[in-house]
């Protein structure tokens, strides 16, 4: 009776501490959630939270419970680990590292309460939970843009071996007739991270090993690319040839859906394949589907003749304490670490007080300094046709005030404006997506000896733009822009950067932009005639300004 | 002890293979190895399809199979093609252009611009000159600058079309700049030969009044543009060739000839037909065919050419020494056709300013053209304005209106002539006065006539009456004439320190040249 009851202690304990541990991350886990969320192409991130359960309890159905949590030098190690990136995303708010610490403590705490033949069930299951994390410093943007770009490259290819006469800009391919815009959801982006997802959960079900499991998911990878190519040339393919639109309404959605799945039978079937060439071995232990064992243990050796690899693993997952002790140990950092930790983080959540970036209220004005002559009426085949000033509330993120000098020249139509003031470098880029523009690429560039910023534009119309900007701080020095583009590290990367340059700006700041709108995308010496203007114009506002600011 | 021989024979031999045996080079020189390494894959694939192998691996693999095949062939082909995909568009660009499909070839010209491949400074020219087609200036003119810089080298097909619209435009009037602007381009465009850029030369040396190296370059174009015989004509004749000239104008006036037989309605063929016609002497004929232009196409200024046909017949005969009287037909002729053609008024008016002994004889040779009935209307005009050179008022005033009154259109002359001598430097007002007071005679209140005695009157200082004139012509004139006469009312009244009603016309005056 007395072992029933401790039996059931133990059964009961594991529940609180794995949930404890989870618990202690809600902050960043929420604020993950929210994000996550707000972001289409990965929308399907409950069904990873769901399959990790399913696998989870499939693995564990017919599991007894008699592990008696003890501390191990593995724990031990896993515990300091994830203490120590909780910590860092504490200190840095960054959701991201939050996530991650989220996971590696509720491994930690499954190794402790399971021990390591739990452990050993579950470490597919868990795995699978870091799919629900984005890709780090914004590499899901490069990869959207990147996907959009070699889905459109591929297609072109094909469409010019079947002459289909048309032209790419970006992300655009444009017929005789009409402009098909590549979205995300054509470029295979939706179709990517679900079908990694689906992928990833059949090879933890079939208890593959890593590395076939990464290559299985490599292949899956190229198989929604080459869906989604084909997709692209398709729709485009079909328009032109037999007059078909394949871009709207239900044949788009069934396109969308046969592609997926297409893309998802290949990948599986590779996975089949693969296991053609080079079956899973099981070895004597009974975990596997099959009741044959799982892969790898054939590597282990006997009792009598261990490996070194068993020896290592007999030294990490030798109790090192007693169930009390350990008990005691976990319990005291929960409370001394973890709790302190969860109690920073929630309060973290609070609405900050800091000050806002967008228009701070300064004393002066970009038009008292900025006039209608501070700019050139002519520069080269270029020719000042409108000056315009605007007056905005002081909370406007474009600024409270603009001077836009409009410029024709080269069968192009120009705005130069000079805008501000902010309290730190100005990224444009919110203001036009917020203006139904969206973002191709970003990128930084030295002009004239002074850093700005590239951005490449486009609308669903199919119009393309290209702007160019710089800020200058009081000094009227060109204030350094971060790398392009936004992500929840980037916000740590910046909040690291402006406690370190926050001594080098001095407020207020103005910016210098210059934007070309067109039909099409602009060619290459356009390109460079308006970045010539640029320049030009900056240089003389700036110089205007350095007379004019205070 | 041969026996011993073959024994010890014997042994060498074993032992020698025997150590040849022996010897074993390294694993990489061994053939074994690579071949091992070789057929691996196939040994490893083959064990492990005899051990764990299942049937319906393969049958769910097959999807697999087939369209990684599948998409292989199609993306490999698509790709070899996209090594030369702006060749392939470059062509299909030159095929829309030649059949003026331009959406299309902008659509491939662009494209190949985009790729930034191959063709990029051949794309570009043709998308220029596409853009200058479609009507897209300021573009065109953007890539034309690119490609046909002044400061570097180019395109030299860009150069070359620069330097032909360069040269229509040069003459030796032409500022330094604008020639050193034109060389350039001429020593970029690197073609020297085709008959283009010969003429495009040749304008370039005429510019620079080279004759010499214009004669050289155009010799070469003339076949190509036979147009430029009459150019050679001239150089010829500047060179003081005149057996030469004279071949270049008859080759001339073949060839124009035969395009206006081709085109009668070639306003400008004609004119130089009857221009070259009339240099070779053949001034019949050139009135003939500035007749037959005056049926085809009677809105042309076809009057003024026939009265510079007459103008120079009556230089050629006074350069042969014909007489006063033989003088006056061909002027006459020329005012008949064009009563304001200024070299016609001018050398009338080169008879009449004659004060000097010759007078009287000229009298006499006048008064005889009136008695034979040659041309008496100019005849009585040229001694009206003899008389009036000598003082007699009374005698030139009579003159004048039996001139007037022997030709209808010589009120007009007298105007034309007043107003020249009223702006001649230095004027003579009352002589030009008297002109067209007497052209008012025969015509009351015309307006140009009022205009111009207004115009005479006034810088004669007679405000008064020169006001009542302008203000009496002014509401009957057509808008086009109207700011003049505004301006001069205006300058008028400023002259009377009226000053409301001088800015009053000179706001109507700007009014009207706004619109």
């Amino acid at each position: 009776m007395q072992n029933e009851k401790m039996s059931t202690d133990v059964q009961k304990r594991p529940q609180w501490i794995v949930a404890a541990v989870v618990a202690a991350h809600a902050a960043f886990l929420i604020s993950m959630a929210i994000w996550l969320w707000s972001r289409e192409h990965y929308q399907f991130f409950p069904l990873v939270l769901m399959g990790s359960g399913l696998l989870a309890w499939l693995r564990l159905a017919d599991t007894k419970w008699n592990h008696a949590p003890v501390l191990t030098v593995r724990v031990v190690g896993l515990g300091m680990l994830s203490v120590a990136v909780f910590a860092v995303a504490v200190w840095f708010n960054s959701n991201w590292i939050g996530s991650i610490g989220a996971i590696i403590s509720l491994w930690t705490a499954i190794r402790y309460v399971g021990g390591p033949a739990i452990a050993r069930r579950l470490r597919g299951p868990v795995a699978f939970l870091f799919l629900a994390i984005p890709l780090p410093l914004n590499l899901d943007l490069t990869l959207v843009i990147e996907l959009q770009k070699l889905a459109t490259r591929l297609a072109s290819n094909m469409l010019d071996d079947r002459r289909i006469w048309h032209t790419v800009s970006g992300v655009a391919i444009t017929t005789l007739d009409r402009n098909f815009m590549v979205e995300e959801a054509c470029s295979g982006v939706h179709s990517l991270f679900s079908c990694v997802t689906a992928v990833a959960f059949f090879c933890v079900f079939q208890r593959y090993g890593l590395f076939r499991s990464l290559l299985v998911l490599l292949f899956s990878m190229g198989w929604v690319v080459l869906a989604n190519v084909f997709r692209v040339f398709l729709v485009v393919y079909a328009n032109a040839a037999w007059q078909q639109n394949l871009d709207t309404g239900w044949r788009h959605d069934l396109l969308g859906i046969g592609t997926y799945v297409g893309a998802l039978i290949c990948s599986l079937s590779t996975a089949q394949l693969l296991e053609f060439f080079v079956p899973v071995v099981w070895g004597k232990l009974s975990d596997s589907p099959t009741g044959k064992g799982k892969p790898g243990d054939q590597y282990y050796g006997g009792e009598n003749d261990p490996t070194v690899r068993q020896k290592i693993r007999q030294f990490l997952d030798r109790p090192r304490l007693d169930e009390a002790g350990s008990g005691r140990i976990v319990n005291g950092t929960l409370a001394l670490c973890m709790l302190p930790l969860c109690v920073l983080s929630l309060y973290q959540l609070l609405p900050s007080a800091s000050a806002g970036t967008g228009g701070a209220a300064f004393q002066t004005s970009v038009l008292e300094s900025v006039t209608e002559s501070s700019t050139p009426a002519k520069y080269g085949q270029w020719k000042r046709t409108a000056v315009d000033k605007v007056e905005r509330s002081a909370d406007d993120p474009l600024g409270t005030n603009s001077v836009v000098y409009t410029y024709e020249g080269n069968g192009m139509l120009a705005q130069f404006s000079v805008d501000g003031y902010y309290g730190e470098w100005h990224d444009l880029a919110y203001c036009y997506t917020a203006l139904d523009w969206k973002l191709n690429e970003a990128r930084n560039v030295t002009l004239d000896g002074n850093h700005g910023t590239v951005l490449d534009l486009y609308k669903e119309s199919g119009e393309n733009a290209v702007s160019w900007f710089s800020c200058f701080d009081g000094q009227h020095t060109s204030v350094e822009p971060p790398d392009p583009s936004g992500s929840t590290l980037r916000t740590l990367l910046n909040r690291f950067r402006q406690e370190q340059s926050s001594q080098s700006i001095t407020p207020p700041v103005y910016q210098c932009q210059l934007m070309v709108a067109s039909e099409g995308e602009l060619l290459p010496h356009e390109l460079d005639q308006a970045k010539e203007l640029f320049v030009e114009l900056t240089r003389a506002a700036v110089s205007d300004m350095r007379k004019g600011v205070k | 002890m041969m026996e011993r021989l073959r024994e010890w024979w014997s042994f060498q031999k074993r032992r020698f293979w025997g150590t040849l045996r022996s010897i074993q080079l390294p694993d990489l020189l061994r053939f074994e190895f690579w071949w091992h390494l070789l057929t691996f894959p196939f040994h490893w694939l083959y064990e492990n399809w005899k051990t764990g192998q299942r049937f319906r691996h393969l049958l769910f693999g097959l999807p697999a199979i087939l369209f990684s095949v599948l998409a292989g062939m199609m993306l490999g082909n698509a790709g070899l093609q996209g090594h030369n995909a702006a060749g392939t568009y470059w062509t299909e660009a030159e095929s829309a252009l030649a059949s003026q499909q331009y959406q299309k070839a902008e659509l491939l010209l662009t494209r190949i611009l985009r790729d930034q491949s191959a063709f990029q400074n051949k794309a570009r020219f043709a998308l220029a000159e596409l853009y200058s087609d479609t009507g897209q200036v300021d573009r065109a003119e953007s890539l034309f600058e690119i490609l046909a810089p002044d400061a570097s080298e180019g395109y030299s097909e860009a150069h070359r079309r620069l330097a032909i619209i360069l040269a229509d435009q040069i003459s030796p009037e032409s500022s330094s700049e604008d020639k050193r602007r034109l060389l350039w381009h001429l020593d970029a465009a690197r073609d020297a030969d085709s008959p283009e850029m010969a003429l495009a030369w040749a304008r370039y040396s005429l510019a620079n009044r080279d004759l010499l190296t214009a004669r050289k370059q155009l010799l070469k174009a003339v076949d190509r543009f036979p147009d430029v015989y009459q150019t050679l004509a001239e150089i010829e004749v500047r060179l003081r060739n005149p057996t030469p000239a004279r071949e270049y104008y008859e080759k001339a006036a073949d060839h124009l000839q035969k395009q206006l037989e081709r085109s009668p309605e070639n306003y400008r063929a004609r004119v130089d037909y009857a221009n070259v016609l009339m240099k070779l002497g053949r001034l019949d004929d050139a009135y003939v065919i500035l007749e037959a232009g005056r049926a085809i196409n009677p809105e042309e200024n076809w009057s003024s050419l026939q009265a510079s046909l007459a103008v120079y017949l009556h230089d050629v005969l006074k350069a042969d020494g014909a007489t006063i009287v033989e003088l006056l037909e061909p002027l006459g002729r020329a005012l008949e056709c064009d009563p304001n053609h200024p070299s016609a008024l001018n050398r009338l008016m080169s008879y009449a300013r004659t004060g000097s002994g010759n007078n009287e004889q000229l009298r006499r040779i006048l008064e005889r053209a009136i008695s034979q009935g040659n041309e008496p209307a100019l005849a009585h005009l040229a001694l009206g304005n003899l008389s009036w050179l000598e003082g007699d008022r009374e005698t030139a005033s009579f003159h004048f209106e039996l001139a007037v009154s022997i030709r209808k259109d010589m009120a007009i002359v007298l105007n034309n002539l007043a107003w020249l001598i009223s702006h001649d430097d230095p004027p003579d007002l009352p002589r030009a006065l008297a002109f067209v007071e007497s052209a008012l005679e025969q015509a009351p209140g015309r307006p140009e006539f009022l205009d111009t005695r207004g115009t005479i009157y006034m810088k004669m200082g007679n405000n008064k009456k020169a006001i009542i004139d302008l203000e009496a012509a002014l509401p009957q004139m057509p808008d086009r004439e109207k700011p003049d006469i505004l301006n001069r009312l205006a300058e008028i009244y400023e002259a009377l320190k009226m000053h409301e009603i001088a800015d009053g016309f000179r706001d109507q005056a700007k009014k009207l040249l706004g619109r």
